[in-house]
């Protein structure tokens, strides 16, 4: 008995019958499409689904990233899209989650899987390097680049913005950082597995600005499954571990209007409002009871707390660490999902799961709220 | 509240090989969304989301949408999806829009296919380094000599040869001659294709799609926002993907398209097409090698085995048969990237819209099929069945 019993607000309730994620590393000797079978195996048999019942997989990976083109041709039959509906999308797992979930509420399928997968081409100590080239070569090609714009160019200069105009000063900002992770330290999925405290913050390596190295998300690499079914179909499920109500997605603009740096999280704003408007919510600070964001930086985050209507209120902000703690790649989006869902488990109520694509930082970042409510 | 979904406007730009293209890719996206929105009628604000693809390593820039898309003229607030499946790309943004507006998320979506090929000098490297990385990628293959296992599988099972598959790339070609916007428009006979230069064998160059560069825009929509709209709007009836192994291995035969024929099977049983031959008006494939199409007309239920390139030379094929075939003439005579592999959707719109240029237009055209694939050895297939809805 599943005890299914979705709130009625909900628009088209989606039951998440399966969500598993391989072990999260700092470099993952597996290769792209044995991570990614590795997390679809434990997704669909916690779920007690077999591939072939798969109406759609979508995959969320980037080329660039993998290191080969159409890399999706590699990782496709591991994810379930063996003589079967799949796609892959280049940007966070959220996405991917929402495209599985629209697959459903349209009436075409009664089980999707999404699948997010990281593990970057190049090891330590060359990584970052590679990684901040492949951010710069995603800005404008013509003004941007050439002056140097880098995903942590972009969040160095938010946060120094933020701290020259007084709103949070440096130490604060290590705070902040130390505070998130300590707190994810004890977690299963962290990559930072030990307590900080502010001191420690600051005196980790300059990264950008007044932006330290225990500052920016914490690294690491794997894939994260989710399996979503259909109300009907979830009520023959083995275990459905709760049911996502609400889903938005949302796009910021680019470089020349200022927006990343004065309202950051106009995406997360836009995606938390379709979100809130699916799931039925309309006072999210007392309906939320927790939340899973993706700040990239201490300094944001404020603005995305305020853009998701859980600045105000006794909503538990990111219980696992957040970004801070544990942050893989593309995979984030499905992570942040999990560690809501676990929220929920062990407490109940509804919880969101905030996620961003950061390979241009706050730079036309599209960013994906999901609603979870507990079963 | 899910929904159906339509397609209610499309715009082209005429092709041309990259070296002679006078437009950036930008100015071309740029041209080709405005046509679309000037086709369907619809306001730029009206729009509520954009799907469009990318294929890094094929162009310059790594998710070169996301600058791309804010300089359209559009807003700064539209959410974008980006996709990349390679040569399935293009179809597959139909996959994904119609779902955003079939589960009543959006009503405006904005498909966009842009030119691919202006960032690598060597597309078949480029290509090489999605292969299988023991036996494929040392040996330097690329897309052609993954498309050359077709033919020559079909070869030996049909006895077909050289002459017999140059007969699709002869019509193609007479096809694109009245094309305004494809890129190659001059006329071959066999003997031009089977004295063209050896690529792998059994193709020749005139057998082989070219580097083009162009851009296209499909608007999808839902029934409501459809409404208002000024071409006759196209119903999405059917449409799905199936997709083989990686590993050439996998695939079983290379004479049969067995993917594609799985996949046409389920279509048509979600359309509830019995006869495809007899149910369909115009059809698009996407068969950038001339070889490919006289198999995937077999694969789609319109010949037997074996009977694929007699079907072509009956000259059922042909504008003026009873099954006429890419008469864009298909990605072998303009293949622009994920503008490429858009274009058999936007075509079969147009034709069934009534929209079509006139020298191409199926008078009565009401139900098409539009065909994209891609992939390591082409193992990513998508299908569409689209009919024309007449206003009450």
């Amino acid at each position: 008995m599943t005890r299914l019993n979705p709130s009625a607000a909900a628009q088209d309730p989606i039951p998440v019958l399966g969500l598993a994620a391989t072990p999260l590393v700092p470099e993952s000797n597996a290769v792209l499409d044995e991570l990614v079978f590795d997390a679809v195996f434990q997704a669909l048999r916690e779920a007690g689904i077999r591939k072939h019942e798969l109406g759609l997989s979508v995959t969320a990976s980037l080329d660039i990233y993998d290191g080969r083109s159409i890399s999706c041709g590699l990782t496709n039959a591991a994810s379930g899209g063996y003589l079967a509906q799949s796609y892959r999308i280049e940007g966070d797992a959220g996405q991917a989650i929402i495209a599985a979930a629209q697959t459903i509420a349209a009436g075409d399928a009664d089980l999707a899987l999404a699948v997010g997968v990281y593990n970057p081409e190049v090891s330590a100590p060359d990584r970052r390097a590679f990684l901040q080239q492949i951010s710069n070569y995603a800005f404008e090609p013509h003004f941007d680049r050439p002056v140097g714009l880098s995903a942590e160019t972009v969040l160095g200069l938010h946060a120094g913005h933020v701290v020259d105009s007084g709103e949070l000063s440096e130490e604060q900002l290590a705070e902040i950082a130390a505070a998130a992770i300590t707190r994810g330290s004890a977690r299963a999925h962290a990559a930072r597995r030990s307590p900080v405290s502010p001191g420690e913050v600051l005196a980790s390596a300059p990264v950008n600005g007044v932006l330290r190295e225990l500052m920016l998300p914490a690294e690491c690499t794997g894939a994260i499954a989710v399996v979503l079914g259909s109300l009907a179909r979830a009520r023959r499920a083995l275990r459905p571990r709760a049911v996502l109500t609400g889903w938005g997605q949302a796009t910021s603009d680019t470089t020349a209007s200022g927006q990343w740096l004065h309202n950051p999280a106009v995406a997360a704003r836009r995606a938390a409002q379709e979100a809130y408007r699916r799931a039925g919510v309309t006072e999210p600070g007392e309906q939320i009871a927790a939340v899973e964001l993706t700040a990239a930086t201490p300094a944001l985050l404020a603005p995305t707390l305020d853009a998701l209507g859980l600045a105000k209120g006794g909503v538990e902000v990111a219980p696992s660490g957040g970004a801070l703690s544990s942050f893989p790649g593309v995979a984030n989006g499905a992570l942040r999902l999990l560690e809501a869902v676990r929220w929920v488990e062990e407490r109940g109520g509804q919880a969101v799961a905030h996620s961003t694509d950061l390979l241009t930082g706050t730079v036309a970042d599209t960013a994906t709220v999901l609603v979870v409510e507990g079963v | 509240m899910a929904t159906r979904a339509l397609i209610a406007g499309a715009g082209i730009t005429p092709a041309t090989s990259p070296r002679k293209q006078r437009s950036s890719s930008l100015e071309l996206v740029q041209e080709a969304v405005w046509a679309a929105l000037e086709h369907s009628g619809a306001a730029p604000s009206s729009l509520d989301g954009i799907v469009i693809g990318n294929i890094d390593g094929f162009e310059g820039t790594v998710l070169g949408a996301k600058h791309v898309v804010r300089r359209l003229g559009l807003g700064t607030e539209l959410p974008v999806s980006i996709l990349n499946t390679g040569g399935t790309t293009g179809g597959n943004l139909i996959q994904v829009a119609a779902r955003q507006v079939r589960s009543g998320d959006r009503h405006r979506v904005l498909c966009v296919g842009g030119p691919t090929f202006f960032g690598a000098e060597d597309l078949q490297s480029a290509i090489n380094t999605n292969s299988p990385m023991v036996v494929e990628q040392p040996l330097g293959m690329g897309a052609y000599h993954m498309g050359a296992f077709y033919p020559s599988a079909y070869a030996e099972r049909f006895g077909a040869t050289v002459e017999d598959f140059a007969v699709s790339a002869v019509q193609d070609h007479e096809h694109a001659s009245r094309n305004p916007y494809a890129h190659l428009r001059n006329t071959l006979t066999v003997e031009d294709v089977v004295s063209a230069k050896p690529l792998s064998s059994p193709m020749t160059m005139a057998m082989v799609c070219p580097v083009s560069t162009s851009a296209n825009a499909l608007l999808v929509t839902s029934e409501s926002g459809a409404a208002g709209l000024r071409p006759v709007p196209v119903l999405i009836r059917a449409m799905a993907t199936s997709s083989d192994p990686y590993l050439g291995g996998g695939k079983n035969d290379f004479a049969v398209m067995e993917n594609l024929a799985i996949l046409a099977r389920k279509v048509y049983q979600l359309a509830d097409v019995r006869n495809p031959r007899e149910e369909i008006d115009v059809v698009e494939v996407f068969s950038p090698y001339a070889p490919m199409q006289p198999m995937q007309l077999e694969a789609l239920g319109f010949a037997p085995p074996g009977g694929g390139i007699d079907l072509i030379r009956s000259g059922a094929t042909r504008i003026d048969g009873d099954l006429p075939v890419n008469l864009s003439g298909g990605p072998l005579c303009t293949n622009a990237g994920v503008a490429g592999e858009l274009a058999p959707y936007v075509y079969v719109a147009l034709q069934l819209m009534g929209d079509a240029p006139e020298v191409m237009q199926v008078p009565g055209a009401r139900r098409g099929l539009a065909h994209g694939t891609g992939g390591t050895f082409f193992q990513f297939e998508n299908l569409a069945i689209l009919e024309r809805q007449e206003r009450a």
